[in-house]
């Protein structure tokens, strides 16, 4: 990321979005048991760390929603909104897209660049807060 | 191979994943659950995941030869399967009819992956000359492009059945 006007404002925006990636947080610790919660939420950050695209996330999370079970929903697990877990997150992601695109405009590297830089910042603030609502009893 | 490789890994190829190709996958598989409710109920369960799974699975490391003929023979064992002569379409066979005309149909205003790569090689001015050399471009070109589309299709479709009342 070259340009230190784009980073302000993607960082910006980051910052801006925070209060819905700790509602996100949030939701996927009541979704989750400890355990599961855990390595699920690593493999989130992981995914977006090491995605080369911002889909691989999406599909990511379509992917663990599609393999869960009815019995015991996770990645399905409906909110007090009636929103399945995944789809509250798939939701949070298109709104980052959406506001990576607009900065680009017609730019699709940049827009590629923007994406995965904003994924990136949205999970690691979903998964810190997450982790630490592990230790605060949240 | 080397300038189609470059082609591959570049930013241009990676937006191109993450726009057009999956917005035509999602759509691909939209469709698909929207052509089940044209069909009988009995005959309109969708394919199950497993298959989809395999789809997924041969996507990675099949090449364009293998991954064609295996939905040829899927298609050909769904078609098998029907047993009322009336009804010839059931939701396996409209789904591996679909996928093997995602991997290449003759038609030129559908959406195949062959036509696509075609379509990157000739823009790209990477359309080698000698016939046995435009073959393994249009391979190379092909597999790099249904790894990325299957991903894309595939984990949409575990979501849509996800939300089917009754997921299989």
């Amino acid at each position: 990321m070259s340009n230190p006007s784009i980073l302000k404002k993607l960082d910006l925006y980051l910052d801006q979005y925070y209060e819905k990636s700790i509602e996100a947080s949030k939701h996927l610790r009541f979704c989750f048991s400890e355990k599961v919660g855990k390595t699920q939420i690593r493999n989130l950050e992981n995914a977006a760390y090491t995605a080369m695209r911002f889909s691989s996330i999406i599909n990511f999370i379509k992917n663990q929603m599609g393999k869960d079970s009815q019995d015991k929903p996770t990645w399905t697990k409906k909110l007090a909104s009636g929103v399945m877990l995944g789809d509250y997150l798939l939701t949070q992601l298109d709104e980052i897209r959406q506001h990576a695109d607009t900065l680009a405009g017609s730019n699709a590297d940049n827009s590629l660049e923007y994406r995965l830089y904003l994924v990136r910042g949205w999970a690691r603030q979903v998964s810190t807060n997450y982790f630490y609502l592990l230790v605060s009893g949240g | 191979m080397d300038a189609i490789d470059n082609f591959i890994q570049s930013q241009e190829f990676l937006s191109l994943a993450d726009s057009y190709l999956y917005e035509t996958a999602i759509n691909k598989v939209d469709e698909y659950f929207s052509r089940l409710e044209t069909i009988p109920p009995e005959l309109s369960r969708p394919a199950k995941r497993n298959q989809v799974k395999g789809l997924q699975l041969s996507s990675r490391t099949c090449t364009l030869f293998g991954l064609k003929k295996m939905a040829s023979n899927q298609l050909g064992k769904a078609i098998k399967r029907l047993k009322d002569p009336k009804n010839d379409k059931s939701g396996d066979t409209l789904f591996w009819s679909m996928v093997r005309d995602l991997i290449g149909n003759n038609s030129t205003d559908q959406f195949s992956l062959t036509a696509l790569a075609k379509e990157l090689l000739e823009r790209k001015n990477n359309f080698p000359e000698t016939k046995n050399e435009q073959q393994k471009a249009m391979a190379r070109m092909i597999e790099a492009l249904a790894i990325i589309f299957f991903e894309h299709f595939c984990c949409h479709y575990y979501l849509k059945t996800q939300r089917l009342p009754i997921s299989n």
